[in-house]
């Protein structure tokens, strides 16, 4: 779907409309993927979907209707997406009003964001297989099993609305993991790495990195669950701070004291320090390395935009609604994170650390209580002991009850930056994360998994 | 107002308009277009998927409905096995030019897939089956007009907004359809029609003046019934409850931190079942396939029939036959017959969850029907299906587990959840916590949450109570695979006890 393809269908379908305000999001993938195991190709597919989202208001009443549009035969796509409207037209005489109706948002500027790379959109089959094969001969020679995924997506998206907005962005990325076990299931690592240019992405080095994650994790020993100094790899950052933090940036939640930017008596910590100084994080869809799409909720743009400016809070996330009542601007919205790093190496971190624990991944993080941010969840593929500014042992794996909230206040030092992926969910927020050591981690008990 | 005779015209409209999905000629006729083609091919084996998803939400917030969502996705999805690989492609064009590429498209990646693979994938045997199966339900909630689902969940808000100290209440009312058509090289061709409804909110109650705020969700579980599991459940008197207890909650005393008799609620207990014995006892799992992903496990094969898992009174059963169980059908991906089969027996574990094509990979392990996509974009690999705690012949209660408690909790409802990669160790908080004191409930505890080993904590079991208290509990929302598909499973139970429980304290000062 080229801009023009989507500009002419949305116009076309929108001519159709029977109420004053319809808005329509229309969505093409096409989604390669090879997931392996045991050393071998497991399932993998290609597949092929367009989509639209149609909204419409009669009056202050809204309904929002999406479904399959075959968008590769604009006839059908046209058909398809004018009875999404007409459905939507119907579900909405239905609904009661909307109190938080705001009208439709007029023509918008978006910055070109070049976000699309035709090799990895549209990767053969036997390319992925050739790439697969390549990590797989790396772990068999350093005597591993692997398990990962390969995939690459290619995705053009449009919004168009009845008051003449209209936006385009398209994307490509492919996005590759692995995990390595010991063959006596006592060791485990794992690496993931990802590019809108798949030809940026090294599947050998890759493989390694996690083969030899796997070796030095063998026979993790016990420590006593507490609070350490604590070095968090960017894969580890991404897991507990990229993936947490920007889901609870919301401004009502703040303002209505159910959210950590909550402060006593009503107000929110907009203004205030609340992290280390050298904590800067913002949304910056035109970065080079982890480009984004710069069309926000009801097609306001996405522009770079500070969170987090030396340890102040700069923004919460208004939405129009809630900007409306309180006279400010809605957004900023976001698309990817950046979390600016230092540019001293993971290695130098380690040796300026006189004791504390090294982890490499987290997972199955769930919010414990959102008021303090607490998370709990645990380490995986790879918890190691650094003493005297080196690593010493792997250790078993750990689960923590920990806050980002209180990590970024916690900062010790900031390593380099590199595109994480995010671990359990969330994968297509793309982010650029550093390595962080912080003061304190809060470990509560341990785990018996590799 | 819509009436429902309109609302149902236009729902007819939709479903005409859907192209080839709607109509069964018109699936036989693409089936036996893919099916060819893969055969020429040279496909050893190949189906086809065609299916349609509905889903529906209403969605509300005070006073408010914030938005009306209807969504529909129709597509079909090929699948072929050639030179012992896999290979599938998916699209919602149905033009007959792009059926053929599809499968072209499939048998690309199965022939790619084939020089790299180590051993050739081998089916266990299966019958051809022509059937078609409607999952029980009475009410189509598709035919209920939206205003009407509106008008509920405002009444339940206002119920608890009426609550002095109540400051927030969101709720919200779904419901699904999948009009499946699966139709196989073995000469399959089975149609299935399954609907399920969820409802539910969440009430919070806010302190300005401390900066302290907690919530109390419904207790309710999504089920594959229709709009009549709705209408029989008390929402708005829930509502009210929740809102007196989500008040009660911010005063409440924190837990002292220490082991704790557990006296576990159904509408609690389901989802420690479904992270702690649903997912360690998937053969896939434990053969290494979700390593990169959702992890490994700690059930191996060589502890089949040999490793306590839990006390006697542990006996988990598969079920995919059960009535009302969010992942029960006739049939699986794979066409193959739904099966009810025990995992755990008396404590010790002794078989898998599997598919048609795991068969054999363990000796002594059979296929068991878990074959499941949840798309027909998404490629079919083994899913979880409804693992309940049988009562077996229990004749307890819950009162009676409860008066056998010297120092002890009871925990209902679904908190926060979290749990290792193999399965050991987790965490679990809950929606409401009760003080048991010498075998009666005292007071009502917060920041709450236990902490055990998963083989520790069913050896810890020392009561269920009888079939009489047994619910099914459940989600929409259980993430598996890469990419990552979303199963919806239930797990049933009646009050269970268990002794000498970590119990740890979440709170703010802990």
């Amino acid at each position: 779907m080229t801009r023009e393809e989507a500009l002419e269908l949305t116009e076309k379908a929108l001519e159709a409309a029977k109420v004053p305000e319809v808005e329509i999001r229309l969505a093409s993938r096409k989604h390669g993927f090879l997931r392996f195991a045991r050393n071998a190709p497991t399932t993998s597919g290609l597949t092929e979907a367009g989509g639209a989202t149609v909204t419409a208001w009669k009056g202050k009443r809204k309904a929002t209707v999406a479904g399959s549009v075959d968008l590769a035969n604009p006839e059908n796509a046209l058909a398809e997406m004018r009875r999404l409207i007409g459905e939507a037209e119907t579900s909405a005489a239905l609904s009661p009003e909307d109190r938080e109706y705001m009208p439709l948002l007029g023509p918008q500027e978006y910055a070109p964001i070049d976000a699309w790379d035709a090799d990895t959109a549209e990767m053969s089959a036997a390319r992925r297989a050739g790439a697969v094969a390549d990590a797989i001969g790396v772990a068999k020679q350093k005597k591993v099993i692997a398990a990962g995924f390969f995939e690459n997506v290619g995705e053009e998206e449009a919004l168009a609305n009845s008051a003449g907005l209209f936006g385009y962005h398209r994307g490509s990325v492919a996005t590759f993991s692995l995990t390595a076990r010991t063959p006596d299931d006592r060791g485990s690592g794992y690496t993931a790495v990802s590019s809108h240019r798949v030809g940026g992405l090294d599947f050998k080095e890759t493989a390694a990195i996690a083969s030899k994650k796997a070796v030095d994790s063998r026979g993790g020993r016990d420590i006593d669950p507490a609070a350490y100094p604590t070095i968090l790899e960017p894969q580890a950052v991404a897991d507990i701070i990229g993936n947490t933090l920007p889901r609870v940036l919301g401004a009502r939640p703040a303002d209505e004291g159910r959210s950590v930017f909550a402060a006593p008596e009503g107000k929110t910590r907009l203004g205030e320090r609340i992290f280390d100084p050298r904590v800067n994080i913002y949304a910056d869809p035109g970065h080079a390395l982890i480009p984004s799409s710069p069309i926000g909720p009801e097609g306001y743009p996405i522009r770079k935009a500070d969170f987090v400016r030396e340890g102040v809070l700069k923004n919460l996330i208004y939405s129009r609604y809630w900007a409306d009542k309180h006279e400010t601007k809605p957004g900023p919205f976001l698309s990817n994170l950046v979390f600016d790093g230092s540019s001293t190496p993971l290695a130098k971190l380690i040796a300026e650390t006189e004791r504390g624990v090294l982890v490499t991944r987290l997972w199955y993080i769930r919010s414990v209580d959102p008021q303090q941010a607490l998370f709990t969840g645990l380490t995986r593929d790879g918890l190691f002991w650094i003493e005297d500014g080196k690593i010493r042992h792997p250790l078993k794996n750990l689960r923590f009850n920990e806050s980002p909230y209180r990590l970024l206040q916690q900062v010790e030092a900031l390593g380099q930056t590199q595109p994480v992926v995010a671990g359990e969910r969330y994968q297509d927020f793309r982010m650029l994360l550093p390595a962080l050591k912080v003061r304190q981690f809060r470990f509560t008990s341990v785990s018996d998994a590799v | 107002m819509l009436t429902r005779r309109d609302f149902l015209a236009a729902s007819a409209a939709v479903s005409a308009s859907a192209l080839l999905a709607a109509e069964r000629s018109d699936r036989d006729k693409l089936a036996e277009l893919a099916l060819s083609a893969a055969k020429k091919a040279g496909a050893d084996y190949a189906d086809v998927r065609i299916s349609r998803y509905d889903n529906q939400g209403v969605f509300t917030r005070e006073r408010q409905v914030q938005n009306i969502v209807s969504s529909s996705s129709y597509g079909y999805g090929v699948r072929v096995l050639k030179n012992g690989a896999w290979g599938f492609s998916a699209s919602n064009d149905f033009r007959e030019e792009t059926v053929r590429r599809i499968v072209a498209q499939a048998i690309d990646i199965a022939e790619a897939n084939a020089k790299i693979q180590s051993s050739p994938v081998r089916l266990a045997p299966l019958k051809a089956y022509t059937a078609k199966w409607k999952s029980a339900y009475e009410i189509d909630p598709f035919t209920i007009p939206v205003e009407r689902k509106a008008d509920l969940l405002i009444e339940a808000n206002e119920a608890a907004l009426g609550v002095k100290g109540v400051s927030f209440v969101s709720s919200a009312l779904q419901a699904v359809r999948e009009d499946r058509y699966f139709a196989s090289s073995l000469g399959s061709r089975i149609e299935q029609d399954i609907v399920r409804s969820n409802g539910g909110f969440s009430v919070t109650a806010v302190d300005r003046a401390k900066g302290d705020a907690q919530s109390r969700d419904s207790l309710m579980s999504p089920v594959q019934r229709g709009w009549e599991a709705i209408e029989e459940y008390p929402l708005v008197e829930e509502a009210r409850q929740a809102g007196e207890e989500a008040v009660e909650k911010l005063k409440a005393p924190s837990v002292e931190p220490g082991a704790y008799d557990l006296l576990l609620h159904p509408t609690h207990l389901w989802l420690t079942i479904h992270e702690s014995c649903g997912h360690p006892t998937e053969l896939d799992r434990a053969l290494g396939y979700e390593a990169n992903y959702a992890g490994t496990s700690f059930l191996t094969p060589d502890k089949l029939g040999k490793f306590r898992y839990g006390s006697k009174w542990v006996n988990m059963v598969a079920d995919r036959t059960q009535p009302h169980g969010l992942a029960t059908v006739a049939y699986d991906d794979d066409g193959a017959p739904a099966e009810r089969w025990p995992l755990i027996k008396e404590g010790v574990f002794v078989d898998y969850q599997t598919t048609r094509e795991q068969a054999g990979l363990v000796e002594g392990v059979g296929p068991h029907a878990c074959s499941h996509a949840d798309s027909w974009s998404s490629v079919v690999f083994q899913r979880m299906p409804n693992v309940s705690l049988d009562p077996m012949d229990s004749k307890l209660t819950e009162d009676e587990l409860m008066a056998d408690i010297k120092n002890g909790i009871l925990i209902l409802g679904r908190g926060s959840f979290s749990i290792d990669q193999q399965r050991y160790n987790f965490q679990f908080g809950g929606q409401l916590f009760w003080e048991i004191k010498n075998g009666k409930k005292t007071r009502m505890l917060r920041d709450v949450a236990y902490q055990s080993r998963t083989p520790e904590f069913w050896n810890a079991c020392d009561g269920v109570a009888s079939r009489k208290e047994y619910l099914l509990g459940g989600s929409f929302n259980d993430g598996k695979g890469e990419p990552p598909q979303s199963n919806a499973v239930s797990h049933g139970c009646s009050p269970t006890r268990f002794r000498g429980i970590n119990v740890i304290n979440t709170g703010r000062d802990a």
